[in-house]
């Protein structure tokens, strides 16, 4: 199994969020907001099988959803942010940083 | 120089004077050809002199006194910042008024030369009482502090030129004190070698730099606290760790300048780690209480010590980090946002100005490593520096925006650019007729608004202004919440009506604050400032700041009652004065008329339940048995011994409370619609002694030892008359 480390980053205002990795539900919470001094709002890290996995990212209450194909080999952080009426997500295979 | 100065009319000051500032230490002399810069913080004050109470009654004409002597009373403060020169001048000036007896206002201007000493520009942005559109200073350059003047002509906005002299009083443009503490075992990085590491730009000047240069260059006089702590280990709890709670816990007790207050002073604690662990290098973490932006803290054993791999100086990139990191949280102490974040929807605050993203900034602060190259491409030309619009806002913006423990941060600005004169002809004047500003729990809000000609013409105003929602713009702050614009239920499209507001006369009326279509903006425990701007065709009358208080709720059946009150429905009836549609609403009324008897909240409740029932209600309403009329007017009719029981016990059975609850004016006007209102039921008599009782409350109201005007009693006594058997005259609901 290998770390997939999902950050919720930038724009979260009071969001309820919904985060699912090849289906299956793994991070649901309301009132979602930003630190706007370090860029960050939460995380949550799940185990998955090395290989293809898709993770869905879903605001409900702004009709708002992304899903991003991922090919995990390695520990892989993805950070997400709202960007205006985007899903903006960045994938590194190294951990964020916040300042 | 003009004879004509708007702030002193505005103050009513009766004599100015200046005063010569203590002459500076003299700078270091530099061989000719230097010349002395010009830019820097420039000063002048004013006193205002007490006015001189004439004796009553006035036994012989008063004779001018010599203003020498009088005795100040107070002075106002009045500051010029002018940043065209020295390190990264902006080419911009800015001003500023304070005092205790002025209304505080704010300009900034945009400069362009005209000469070797002298500039001009057009005012582009407004805080407060600033008519005037644009400026011409000149300076007279001296090495000899004391000799250094600003002076500075206002001009446009269709008023006659204003100018000052401002003496020369600091090369920077705040003063501010930051104290370094360290938990145990760890060090502060307060200084680097700017060339320790080879990646930097070629034209960097070697030099050893602090973090009180960097300031010093952003236009800060920075001095360090003498009086840096050792933070024991044991405030981080038993993980070693620090939470935001437990850093503020020792702000508290460690930092040596500590206030629960708004001050040019900022703590810095240098500590292991956050207890997010190494993903976090460092954190404002002072948004916690009343008085933000205070405290900051960098992790020495975060990611910000792992230099990337195979770096040519790693020991010199992670010190190099650790002060860049320093330097970035204390930026934000002076509330500055990060680069990318600039530009953002207004439900996270209202920037100061319009600003737009730098995301590729070489500045304090942007992410080095969120840049195109990374944090390669970033250090190879960053300047150890803060980009043209973060200097913009340190150097210029108003004070209470920058200054550590005074605006929240990310606070959004309810009066940033209103368009208000120095010398306005109405002065609007909001306030709590009460002794002191200070409402129940529960208790609605309604506060009184005050607009009085204080020119020497006749004002043409609208009969209604005061109770125009589209003229007037309100705004509600909690401590430690950001700034809200109320939003009422419902505007009113009223027939023009003008009349004429003579110099001196006044118009009042009353405002309900509590609930509208943003919710109960006004309802929990704590203290507001609630301030108004009266939208004129020509400019912005912008009010008092008003601080009222509200208890919090004295047992838990106030509590408990209080999740049903706070709702759209109560919220409504209250505001539209009754309703027979809210039914859920009005039960939660009753019920708190019956259990709160003894609160305030009770005759708010009465009121408007009675209020509801008063009259005919129509109401629109599907009748299912009219296939080809589907919706009709269903009139109820009114309910006229409930309203009438309901009505008195709002307003007249406990009609001292009750004229203190609602404020004089709504008060007013609700006993003459109840009157009005018994005497269309016939009810001559008791619309009689209900005017009576509001004549004998109006007349033993004093509220501050001030009295109901003469002409007020009057009013109320002809129209209690009116309602005299053999004096009856038609009356209907106004």
């Amino acid at each position: 199994m290998t770390m997939l480390h999902i950050a919720l980053q930038e724009g979260f205002y009071n969001d309820l969020v919904h985060l699912r990795v090849n289906g299956v539900q793994v991070y649901a919470k309301e009132s979602v907001r930003t630190r706007f001094q370090i860029g960050y709002a939460d995380a949550c890290e799940v185990d998955v099988s090395p290989g293809a996995v898709r993770l869905e990212v879903l605001l409900p209450q702004k009709n708002m959803s992304r899903t991003l194909p991922l090919e995990i080999s390695a520990p892989t952080y993805v950070g997400v942010s709202l960007e205006g009426d985007a899903i903006a997500c960045r994938v590194s295979d190294q951990p964020f940083g916040y300042l | 120089m003009s004879e004509h100065d708007p702030i002193q009319e505005q103050v009513g000051a009766e004599a100015g004077a200046e005063i010569v500032l203590p002459a500076q230490p003299l700078p270091i002399v530099l061989p000719y050809p230097f010349i002395p810069p010009a830019s820097g913080l420039y000063e002048t004050r004013q006193f205002i002199f007490q006015p001189i109470p004439l004796p009553t009654p006035v036994p012989i004409e008063p004779q001018p006194i010599p203003i020498s002597r009088r005795q100040p009373w107070s002075f106002y403060t009045e500051e010029l910042r002018l940043d065209v020169d020295g390190r990264y001048p902006q080419m911009v000036a800015s001003g500023a008024v304070h005092g205790a007896l002025v209304s505080s206002a704010h300009w900034i201007a945009n400069l362009q030369a005209t000469g070797a000493s002298s500039w001009t520009g057009a005012i582009w942005y407004k805080d407060g009482s600033v008519g005037y559109t644009n400026v011409a200073i000149s300076v007279n350059r001296s090495w000899y502090a004391s000799q250094r003047t600003a002076t500075v002509t206002f001009s446009g906005g269709g008023q006659p030129d204003r100018v000052r002299t401002f003496q020369f009083k600091s090369p920077y443009y705040h003063a501010v004190e930051f104290e370094f503490d360290c938990a145990q075992g760890e060090a502060a990085t307060t200084q680097i070698n700017t060339c320790a590491h080879p990646n930097r730009p070629a034209s960097m000047p070697c030099e050893t730099l602090s973090i009180q240069n960097v300031y010093q260059r952003a236009g800060f006089d920075v001095t360090i606290s003498s009086a840096g702590s050792v933070v024991p280990l044991a405030g981080a709890g038993a993980n070693a760790r620090w939470s935001d709670q437990e850093m503020h816990d020792a702000m508290q007790t460690y930092w040596s300048r500590f206030a629960a207050k708004s001050q040019w002073a900022l703590w810095a604690f240098f500590a292991s780690l956050h207890e997010q662990g190494t993903s976090l290098g460092g954190i404002m973490f002072d948004d916690i209480g009343a008085n933000h932006r205070q405290g900051t803290a960098i992790f020495n054993d975060s990611f910000i010590a792992n230099a990337p791999a195979g770096d040519a100086n790693p020991t010199a990139w992670v010190n190099r980090m650790i002060f860049w990191t320093a330097c970035h949280e204390i930026g934000h102490c002076f509330n500055l946002a990060h680069s990318w974040q600039k530009q953002h929807p207004p439900s996270w605050g209202t920037p100061w100005i319009p600003l737009a993203n730098e995301p590729e900034a070489r500045s304090f602060m942007n992410y080095p490593y969120n840049v195109s190259g990374g944090q390669t491409a970033f250090f190879a030309n960053f300047e150890y520096r803060f980009s043209d619009g973060e200097l913009l806002f340190m150097r210029h913006a108003p004070g209470r925006f920058v200054q550590m423990g005074n605006a929240d941060w990310f606070d959004q600005h309810g009066f940033q650019e209103a368009a208000v004169s120095l010398s306005p002809p109405l002065r609007l004047e909001i306030r709590a007729n009460r002794e002191r500003p200070v409402f129940e729990f529960m208790e609605p809000v309604t506060l009184e608004l005050k607009l009085t000609n204080v020119c020497s013409e006749p004002q043409l105003v609208d009969e209604r202004l005061l109770s125009s929602s589209e003229a007037l713009v309100v705004i509600v702050k909690k401590d430690g919440k950001p700034a809200r614009q109320y939003v009422p239920y419902a505007q009113y499209c009223w027939s023009a009506d003008r009349r004429a507001l003579l110099p001196g006369e006044s118009m009042y009326d009353s405002l309900f604050i509590s609930a509208g279509r943003n919710g109960w903006d006004l309802a929990e425990p704590g203290n507001y400032t609630v301030q108004v701007a009266l939208r004129l065709e020509q400019e912005d009358i912008v009010s008092n700041e008003l601080r009222l208080r509200v208890t919090p709720p004295r047992a838990y059946d106030e509590e408990y009652l209080a999740q049903d009150l706070f709702s759209d429905d109560v919220g409504r009836i209250i505001a539209f004065e009754g309703s027979r549609f809210f039914e859920r609403g009005n039960d939660v009324l009753r019920e708190v008329a019956a259990k709160l008897s003894d609160r305030r909240v009770a005759l708010h409740a009465s009121l408007a339940l009675g209020g509801g029932l008063a009259f005919d209600h129509k109401q629109l309403v599907e009748d299912p048995k009219e296939p080809r009329k589907h919706l009709g007017i269903k009139v109820e009719p009114p309910k006229v011994d409930e309203a009438r029981e309901l009505l008195d016990a709002a307003l007249i059975a406990q009609a001292p409370q009750a004229v203190e609850s609602f404020g004089h004016v709504s008060f007013r006007r609700r006993v003459d619609e109840f009157s009005a209102w018994l005497a269309e039921q016939g009810a001559e008599e008791q619309a009689f002694q209900t005017q009576d009782a509001l004549l004998s409350t109006m007349s033993a109201r004093q509220v501050g030892g001030r009295p109901i005007l003469p002409r007020v009693l009057a009013d109320i006594e002809a129209t209690r008359d009116a309602y005299k058997p053999g004096q009856r005259r038609k009356r209907s609901r106004k």
